[in-house]
């Protein structure tokens, strides 16, 4: 595979840079999702009387959740197409990517709103990550390296 | 800073009266535990491919099968549709008349086509290409977590379509209301799904 023979031309100083501006691109997203919750969280509260403002306000968390969901598919998808990171700052980018528009997802889509919400459907939604990291990430870490040694 | 609580996930209709506000939380609870047991299923099926990637038994890998620009239209086509879902929850919610709730539920639904459309073409062409799911590990791994997404898609448009059908026989009713706020769950969590399998199968496959 082209990626393979091409992180392997790059030198550690490179990757090292690449890494960082990984985590760089991560934190940054970081910021923006919680600073796109501070905001709606601090939405004044709905009554019957100003609904008009209420549809306004909910229209706007799917128009902004819409946008940001394109714009952080068409990042990483531009950096495969030009190929402008190594392949571990590339993997890293894709996987911050994916992780924010999740929660992107979650927040503006199926409007899990943490200050606001249930606590039940919140503890699912931990139970469930307890759950996947357990099941998941055990399955790649024994697994892995199960298969690491038969090869 | 006073906010009004949400009930549940998805869109919340809003005040109604306390047996329908019950019940409404009951379901979607039930909806809920039911989507995130389904979100267990597909990180393991996750993890099996991250494990058998390699595995391609001399057989075509990733560079070879995928057609990253067919995959990135099936992923904006996705998007638009949870967006275009979002409308449709929208104007169940505001809207006075039944008309705007149907055209955007048919416009989620051909959203919904156009993807099923474009990845059975991509599955038909991968056959070609020599990657049937007998072929190797990874292709299994492949074969067992993709289409399980695609079905998904598809009994969510069957659903759909059961519920224009509903809202064109019944009118906007509470059981309609109940079925489009689940629907809307479903609907929004196969969209992240599918940002997984773009990202780690797709984008993490050609990277």
């Amino acid at each position: 595979m082209s990626g393979v023979e091409n992180s392997s031309r790059r030198d550690r100083s490179g990757g090292f840079k690449d890494l960082l501006w990984g985590l760089g691109v991560a934190l940054s997203l970081i910021a923006v999702e919680v600073a796109l919750g501070t905001l709606s969280g601090e939405a004044p509260a709905p009554s019957q009387a100003d609904r008009r403002a209420e549809y306004r306000r909910e229209l706007r968390t799917y128009i902004v959740g819409f946008v940001l969901a394109i714009l952080l598919t068409l990042v990483p998808y531009g950096l495969l197409y030009w190929s402008v990171l190594s392949r571990f700052g590339l993997l890293l980018a894709i996987g911050a990517f994916a992780l924010v528009q999740g929660a992107v997802h979650l927040r503006c889509f199926l409007h899990i709103n943490p200050p606001r919400q249930n606590t039940d459907d919140l503890d699912l939604v931990v139970f469930t990550s307890f759950v996947v990291f357990l099941m998941a990430g055990g399955t790649i870490w024994i697994l892995g390296n199960l298969a690491a040694r038969m090869h | 800073m006073s906010v009004v609580a949400l009930k549940h996930p998805g869109l919340n209709l809003g005040p109604s009266d306390r047996e329908t506000e019950l019940k409404t939380e009951e379901l979607l609870f039930g909806f809920w535990v039911f989507v995130m047991s389904d979100a267990i299923v597909f990180s393991v099926l996750f993890a099996t491919y991250e494990i058998m990637r390699h595995s391609t038994a001399g057989g075509p890998g990733p560079a070879e099968l995928y057609d990253i620009k067919s995959v990135f239209i099936e992923t904006l086509a996705l998007l638009s549709s949870s967006f275009t879902y979002g409308m449709a929850s929208l104007s169940l919610k505001y809207g006075s008349s039944r008309r705007p709730l149907i055209l955007w539920l048919c416009l989620t639904l051909t959203l919904a086509v156009i993807f099923l459309g474009l990845e059975a073409h991509d599955f038909i062409t991968m056959f070609h290409k020599g990657g049937p799911p007998t072929r190797s590990g990874y292709l299994s791994a492949f074969f067992s977590l993709v289409p399980l997404h695609g079905l998904h898609v598809t009994t969510g448009s069957i659903w759909m379509i059961a519920m224009i059908v509903q809202i064109m026989v019944y009118g906007v009713d509470k059981e309609v209301k109940l079925g489009l706020l689940r629907l809307g769950i479903f609907w929004h969590f196969l969209d992240i799904v599918w940002i997984a399998i773009f990202s780690v199968v797709y984008l993490g496959g050609l990277a």
